[in-house]
């Protein structure tokens, strides 16, 4: 536990100025980002061959919508977390989640403004679901499902990323993704080793036949049952 | 950490010049890219054109005379030392075919309607001169990461092709080429554009019969079983061969007996050495996953090296493994192990 406090504690640090360097200072495209394999005939450009700042592709718009949507939920799952667990460790996790997911958000935020990108106010109904579905249980349970669900969504938005690192048009939301890429990888891990801590602990309730909530049936590395 | 390719969010073939110039002047037809370039200087790629030695016609050795192969010179360079079907083989590998870049739709990287690519454009004399690609079998495309051409020198003693793919057979890979290399793995995008779909039992047989006799490079001083003869290398050759099968580990994978490959992926765990998902030139940085073990015959010839060459030298390659086995060679033990490859 104490690892995870320094792990934290320095993941901040490498966040902050990754996200500071994306979004304050005016961007100026790295090599590979802001290059398009391919732009819309008639797309403004600013030097030839290099789209003009702040146009959106489709990959850009789906990413920075998800994105938004995402971390929106993360921080209300991490809350209901926070609150619902008896365990130490992951209510760390959920408290790293809430910070780290915070700051993204208001990057995200600001560049979806820049780029006149229209982002949903509310959850879409699957989030809803599933924030409902872990509301209702409690104690390991609850631990094993909400970290289930955090591998999947990391896992998801992981996924997201490279697709618009690779596809997007815009340099600033590729430079976001690009930035904030190994984070993602970071709670990943973090999330994939607390669940099987967490299964190890209590692997009946691991064991047991897939709950709706996650859908995900057992721990992500299988564990001998001890009967 | 995985080499980039030049233009990641594109990708698709890209030709070195000396190709590109060729082939334009034997063939009247353009390799050229308007959106990337060649990134690798000259002395960092393999000799162009590359020597052809045949398994058909060992005392002849190089029969490609000095040239590059193409569909213009092939038939009076190999008629007479080919036969029928080796020949129509050839053929088929030298004919242009649309590809992904270079077609006659609207969506291509070639200033004109390009009559595309052929098998040998990257595979140069069935050797290699280091065009490259991205692997087809990966997406998002951020996470597709560079290969270099490999040779096709040796095929016959190769059970998988591909270095991810696992491909069971030269014919396999042959005919799965034209949807893959080609198009990057998307069929439709491939039907798009014209895609050639060689006939299995009939046209791909035959490229598999050329593709099948082509030798490694003469190695006079490996005796029959891939083991240096004492009487013909030097004391520091000898040197790197005991390394290789010693302290250097390199023949659990690259066995000698079996040319120098064991058939078989492994995974390096490189992901170790670098962090993941930090971006490079629009490539996301991720672990390799296992890939296909490469033979050394005639590495010397076929810089650079690993699936995407980035180790530009041998000596980097030693070092590389150096590194990542945690053998802790020392300088001699490293120049020996160099010296030991060069007569492979």
């Amino acid at each position: 536990m104490r690892r995870l406090f320094v792990s934290s504690a320095l993941m901040l640090l490498a966040l902050t100025p990754a996200l500071a360097q994306s979004t304050e200072k005016p961007h100026t495209p790295t090599l590979g980002i802001g290059n398009p394999g391919f732009a819309a005939p008639g797309t403004k450009e600013q030097t030839p061959g290099v789209p003009a700042p702040h146009l959106t592709n489709v990959p850009d718009r789906v990413f920075v919508i998800r994105a938004t949507l995402g971390g929106a939920a993360e921080i209300e799952l991490a809350r209901l977390a926070e609150q619902k667990t008896r365990n130490d460790a992951v209510r760390d996790f959920a408290r790293h989640m809430i910070r780290d997911h915070s700051q993204a958000d208001n990057a995200l935020s600001r560049l979806a403004e820049a780029d006149g990108i229209p982002l949903p106010e509310e959850p879409d109904a699957k989030q809803r679901e599933i924030r409902d579905g872990l509301s209702r249980l409690s104690g390991p349970e609850f631990d094993i499902e909400y970290l289930r669900v955090q591998v999947q969504n990391h896992q998801r938005m992981a996924q997201l990323m490279e697709y618009v690192i690779g596809s997007g048009e815009d340099a600033q939301v590729q430079g976001f993704a690009a930035a904030t890429l190994p984070t993602v990888f970071k709670h990943l891990t973090m999330a994939r080793d607390l669940l099987d801590r967490v299964s190890v602990q209590n692997p009946q309730v691991a064991a047991a036949p897939p709950r709706t909530v996650s859908g995900m049936p057992t721990p992500q590395t299988p564990r001998p049952l001890a009967n | 950490m995985p080499l980039p390719h030049v233009k990641q969010s594109q990708g698709g073939q890209v030709f070195p010049n000396i190709l590109i110039d060729t082939i334009r002047d034997r063939e009247a037809r353009s390799l050229r890219r308007f959106d990337a370039d060649f990134d690798l200087p000259d002395h960092f790629t393999p000799e162009f054109p590359p020597p052809l030695y045949l398994t058909t016609h060992p005392e002849l050795g190089d029969v490609s005379q000095g040239s590059l192969l193409t569909i213009k010179n092939y038939y009076s360079l190999m008629v007479g030392i080919l036969t029928a079907v080796q020949l129509e083989g050839l053929r088929l590998l030298l004919m242009p075919f649309p590809q992904e870049e270079f077609n006659q739709t609207e969506d291509r990287k070639s200033a004109d309607q390009s009559l595309g690519v052929a098998c040998l454009d990257c595979h140069s004399n069935f050797h290699t001169n280091a065009a490259f690609h991205q692997t087809p079998d990966i997406r998002p495309q951020a996470a597709r990461f560079r290969i270099d051409t490999v040779s096709l020198r040796g095929m016959f003693n190769q059970r998988i092709h591909g270095s991810k793919r696992s491909l069971r057979s030269v014919e396999d890979f042959t005919q799965f080429e034209q949807r893959t290399a080609y198009f990057n793995g998307d069929h439709v995008s491939a039907q798009r554009k014209g895609v050639n779909l060689p006939d299995r039992t009939d046209q791909v047989a035959m490229m598999g019969q050329m593709q099948n006799i082509v030798d490694f490079p003469p190695a006079p001083k490996l005796d029959p079983f891939g083991r240096l003869d004492p009487t013909k290398a030097s004391e520091r050759e000898l040197a790197g061969e005991r390394l290789f099968l010693g302290k250097a580990r390199c023949a659990e994978c690259h066995v000698p007996q079996t040319s120098f490959l064991d058939n078989m992926m492994h995974d390096l765990k490189l992901e170790r050495f670098y962090q993941i998902g930090q971006t490079v030139n629009g490539q996301v940085m991720l672990p390799d996953g296992p890939i296909k073990t490469f033979t050394l015959r005639g590495i010397k010839d076929s810089p650079p090296y690993l699936h995407d060459g980035r180790l530009l030298t041998l000596a980097d390659t030693v070092e590389f493994f150096n590194l990542v086995l945690g053998l802790k060679l020392n300088q001699q033990e490293k120049d020996d192990l160099v010296a030991y490859m060069l007569t492979l």
